[in-house]
């Protein structure tokens, strides 16, 4: 019996159609007509809004700007999660089930609880500046939060469970033969660790990497929350234009190169790895 | 052990509880504030569950929107992401890698740009057509289910990879419909990698926030977007005790997927 199965595919096609690949195309389209005041668009077609983009200090450096804070976020996520994940990979401890969840846990609670526990955490009288400053190490509280290093704590909390479970997946892959045959030549479990794992690792951890600053640069909720407005990236800028400054086709332009920039980096990411467990990451 | 191994041992185990701790507190610490009767600061005067009893009503209207839109992104979702895994696994035609991958696309571009496009587009459908999709609830739903249907596909296509067409095919031989053959052999068997996909797209689309920044509209803003305004503009006690109950609401969710795929396999890179 033949069954033509290839077309249960089309009703879910269709919707995506309609509702992503249109309002995609149409952002497109928008991005190309120029600005004629607050959510005028003109007929006429150019591309002016992406020559100003990529000409206008005010873009350029808002970009820059967010390839900074994603380029920090992914190192630390690297650093701080590289040893989770290696312990995770290999540890026979009967608490891995809880360690795994606690460290995925995160991730399924709305950014925005996420975020304001932090906000409230790192205020002027939030918990840390009241322990600094009852050990008087401070005296006045530090500002920890609506600025670039509220932002990074934010995106760190964000992304380092993603990066764990990344780094889990290419860790597995190297075989345990190794470690151990570097152990019976007499190697330690830290120079094993520095001299066999992390060398083996690397591809993964570049396309870790990759994955993770594509991510990071697109995030919207926890910039605008615990950068307060002060802190401008490219998605905060996105928002900006189509709500405040209603200025659609810069917002288009601007949407348009960061989504075929996410887009990219995570199918280079996929790519260069060419391996499973990054697909089923994403 | 010798003694490097020991102090490498303690550094991995003082690291892990160091790294545990920093994704924890947040959460902790909302859990902990949502009992101080009066004020954010720390440490709290008194301790309490005035902060539940306070909770407004937007909150709850917000809660509820957002339940609703949850259930609806998926039943709409979870059918047509089935019937494109079945399509994919099963299939025989040419450039199927390609469809799954556009399959999944959406999770691959920042959920803000999804947002505003769609926003703009429902704009000029309106403009066009007469309709009032923008700030609907409808709007909102269909947004939600953009990026649901992925993920329930997602989820089923390993489960029906694993699976031998050949359970199937009995079934037909024996008689069964096509249906029923569905419904009693494919069913049951995909069933964990189902009902972990549906509820991931459930909660997924129940925290959405940078999506539904742009659909939302008076009485049809969903939870995190409800928080989200009383946070900029009335940061009180009151919203942590929310939280706290969105944060158990989560954990539970969380308990009931690794019960049934484990979380793992399915947690998505996505950004928020």
């Amino acid at each position: 019996m033949k069954k033509k199965w290839g077309l249960f595919t089309i009703p879910a096609v269709a919707v995506l159609i309609v509702l992503f690949v249109a309002p995609q195309a149409f952002l497109l389209i928008q991005s190309l007509h120029p600005h004629l005041g607050p959510a005028r668009i003109g007929a006429g077609w150019t591309t002016a809004n992406y020559a100003r983009i990529f000409s206008d200090s005010y873009y350029i450096h808002t970009l820059l700007r967010t390839i900074w804070l994603s380029l920090l976020t992914t190192l630390l996520c690297l650093v701080l999660g590289y040893p989770v994940a290696y312990f995770l990979a290999r540890t026979r401890t009967r608490y891995r089930a809880m360690i795994t969840l606690i460290v995925i846990g995160p991730l399924l609670i709305t950014i925005v609880v996420r975020s304001l526990g932090w906000i409230i955490l790192l205020s002027d009288n939030g918990a840390v500046n009241y322990l600094l400053r009852s050990l008087r190490i401070i005296d006045e509280p530090i500002p920890f939060i609506y600025n670039q290093f509220g932002v990074v704590v934010g995106l760190v909390h964000a992304f380092l469970p993603m990066m764990i479970i990344i780094l889990v997946g290419v860790i597995q892959q190297i075989d345990r033969l190794l470690e151990e045959a570097a152990a019976d030549l007499g190697a330690g479990r830290l120079e094993t660790f520095v001299r066999i794992v992390i060398p083996l690792s690397l591809p993964g951890i570049a396309a870790g990497g990759v994955l993770i600053f594509g991510v990071a640069s697109s995030v919207y909720t926890t910039t605008v929350m615990l950068g307060g407005g002060r802190v401008l990236t490219t998605p905060v800028q996105i928002g900006q234009e189509f709500q405040m400054t209603l200025n659609y086709p810069i917002g288009a332009a601007l949407a348009v190169v960061m989504a075929v920039a996410t887009f990219g980096l995570a199918v280079f990411g996929m790519r260069v790895s060419r391996a499973k467990y990054l697909e089923t990451a994403l | 052990m010798s003694g490097s191994n020991v102090v490498a041992r303690t550094c991995s185990i003082i690291f892990l509880t160091i790294v545990l701790g920093f994704l924890l507190t947040p959460l902790l610490y909302v859990a902990f504030g949502s009992l101080n009767a009066s004020t954010l600061e720390f440490p709290p005067r008194t301790l309490s569950i005035e902060s539940y009893r306070t909770i407004p009503e937007a909150f709850f209207d917000g809660l509820r929107v957002s339940l609703i839109v949850a259930a609806a992104a998926t039943v709409l979702a979870t059918p047509l992401g089935v019937a494109a895994a079945l399509g994919i696994v099963r299939g025989r035609f040419g450039g199927r890698e390609l469809l799954n991958g556009f399959l999944l696309s959406p999770l691959l571009l920042p959920m803000l740009v999804l947002g505003v496009a769609l926003y703009q587009f429902y704009v000029v459908i309106d403009r066009t057509a007469d309709t009032a999709i923008t700030g609907s609830l409808v709007g909102l739903i269909l947004g939600h289910t953009s990026f649901c249907i992925p993920y329930v596909a997602r989820a089923v296509i390993p489960a029906l990879t694993q699976m031998p067409p050949s359970l199937e095919e009995a079934a037909h031989d024996l008689g069964a419909s096509t249906w029923y053959a569905f419904s009693r052999v494919t069913l049951p068997a995909i069933r964990p990698g189902l009902a972990g996909g549906i509820a991931f797209a459930f909660l997924t689309s129940f925290d959405n926030f940078p999506m539904s920044l742009f659909l939302v509209e008076g009485d049809n803003t969903t939870l995190p977007v409800v928080m989200f305004q009383f946070i900029q503009f009335d940061l009180k006690p009151t919203i942590l005790a929310m939280s706290t109950l969105v944060i158990i609401f989560s954990m539970a969710a969380m308990l009931f997927i690794e019960k049934t795929v484990g979380l793992a396999s399915l947690v998505g890179l996505h950004e928020d």
